[in-house]
């Protein structure tokens, strides 16, 4: 009896096609002498049968996936930085995340907003803008790389020149449309150069900037190579990525705050090693099987007043580094 | 999955959306040691049913671990009694205990295999088919029962 009990459960393995050769030759070999197991094949097979007509597709409205991602694009996230394969959209998707993360749970902040801005290398030294942003740009494109090497870390020079600007944070643009991932970034910085809505200020056509609502922080890629292809969702050369940051253009402060960061890795084995200002990170979580990992304020020292560096790097092959300015 | 479980167009919507705002606000909580398919499966079962939990709640109080619903109009039984033998299939799933509706919508409706809903369903591999083996069993008694 009990024999005959696995032989009903093996024909709900031959259906679903769940058995392995020596299940499936016993369970064929025993149908030929058993007839109630034979009927009970028949009876299942015929149920399953209808049961499969009962299945109805329906075709997903459009409006819904819009609403879906309008709403939780609106929301704050997690952040998602592919280590092993980074895409720009990524790091749109993780610097906006980031931000939002910190921002919205943790910071007492204007409702303001949150720009993402990006510039091409030869438009970048067409900007003329006396801003915080345009002078760590301006900065960084002149620094001489024997200089930097010298010193070991450009960021002294980008620190001087920030202070000797003094130029005041409100003067950063501002502009107000939905976060969307990098793929679409072209798309909307079209639309952003003809700006509508509840948009404050008019673009120059070298300047593509997004916004997220309601932070106010400012996301600046400083590459000098971000290449179109990159833009559209290809992958980004290590040198597309030495300057990433996440600027933190309000006043006050998330020194002494808690925060959350979360990086989730591509590969769960990928080996990482973050730091803050240099300094190396190791009391940040991460599960053994699991390929997130948290940052939280209590996984590093308390932060100063200041410029920080938050960095994340996999074996010398790609960096991406978040400055924050507390 | 949800319209399949729903039977309605606007509650699976409804719903849709629901799920991806909790997989959304949820996602802190994602460990990342199980596929996302997986997890979102988890998420719209939990939501469907916390749906039918909540209009049976406010229907009569009936345990929807016991009785299932969705676009029954509060009457499965009666709902489960029209003629064609296709829509009373789908009504006897309605009225089948939860881990047996779950388990069977997994399988022969999102053709999920059993590693994929041990994953889902959180339990081991060996019980997917033993409880599948069940479903179709009470299934068919339910089915012949009607007929």
């Amino acid at each position: 009896m009990k024999n005959h009990k696995r032989f009903e459960e093996l024909i709900q393995g031959y259906l679903d096609n769940a058995l392995d050769n020596k299940e499936r030759r016993d369970l064929e070999k025993h149908l030929k002498s058993c007839e109630k197991c034979k009927e009970e094949l028949k009876r299942k097979e015929t149920l399953l049968q209808k049961l499969r007509l009962t299945k109805e597709e329906i075709q997903c409205p459009d409006y819904l996936i819009d609403n879906i991602l309008k709403n939780t694009t609106q929301e704050e996230v997690p952040v998602i930085i592919s280590s092993a394969k980074i895409r720009w959209r990524y790091l749109a998707v993780s610097a906006a995340a980031v931000l939002i993360i910190v921002s919205t749970v943790l910071l007492n902040i204007d409702n303001d907003n949150l720009t993402l801005t990006t510039k091409k290398p030869q438009e970048i030294q067409k900007t003329e803008t006396l801003d915080e942003i345009e002078v760590l740009k301006s900065a960084e494109k002149s620094l001489d790389k024997e200089k930097v090497e010298e010193v070991g870390d450009a960021r002294p020079v980008v620190e001087s020149r920030l202070k000797e600007a003094k130029v005041p944070r409100t003067s950063l643009p501002v502009a107000k449309k939905d976060f969307v991932e990098g793929e679409k970034i072209q798309k909307f910085s079209k639309e952003l150069a003809a700006p509508k809505g509840k948009t404050t200020m008019d673009f120059s056509q070298s300047e593509e900037t997004y916004s997220l609502e309601p932070p106010n922080f400012k996301i600046e890629r400083l590459s000098s190579k971000i290449s179109e292809s990159a833009l559209a969702g290809g992958i980004i050369s290590e040198e597309d990525f030495k300057e990433t940051r996440f600027v933190f253009p309000e006043e006050g402060s998330v020194v002494g705050k808690d925060f959350e960061i979360v990086f989730i890795l591509e590969d769960p084995d990928e080996a990482v090693e973050i730091s803050l200002d240099g300094e190396k990170i190791t009391n940040y979580t991460k599960d053994e099987d699991s390929n997130v990992i948290f940052i939280g304020s209590d996984s590093i020292p308390p932060l100063e007043e200041g410029l920080h560096y938050l960095s994340l790097s996999t074996k010398g092959e790609k960096n991406i580094t978040f400055y924050k300015e507390g | 999955m949800i319209y399949n479980m729903t039977n309605n167009y606007e509650i699976t919507n409804e719903l849709t959306q629901d799920v991806f705002m909790n997989a959304w606000r949820g996602f802190k909580s994602f460990r990342g040691d199980s596929a996302v398919y997986t997890w979102l499966y988890r998420i719209a079962l939990n939501t469907v049913f916390k749906y039918r939990r909540e209009q049976a709640r406010k229907r009569d109080k009936v345990s929807i671990d016991d009785i299932a619903d969705p676009a029954t109009e509060g009457n499965p039984e009666k709902f489960a009694l029209m003629k064609s033998e296709r829509q009373l299939i789908k009504n006897m799933i309605y009225l089948l205990p939860k881990k047996y509706q779950e388990i069977l919508v997994l399988r022969y409706y999102e053709d999920c295999d059993y590693s994929a809903i041990a994953q889902i369903l959180g339990i081991p591999i060996g019980t997917v088919r033993s409880r599948l083996h069940r479903t179709l069993i009470k299934l068919g008694e339910m089915v012949k029962e009607k007929i």
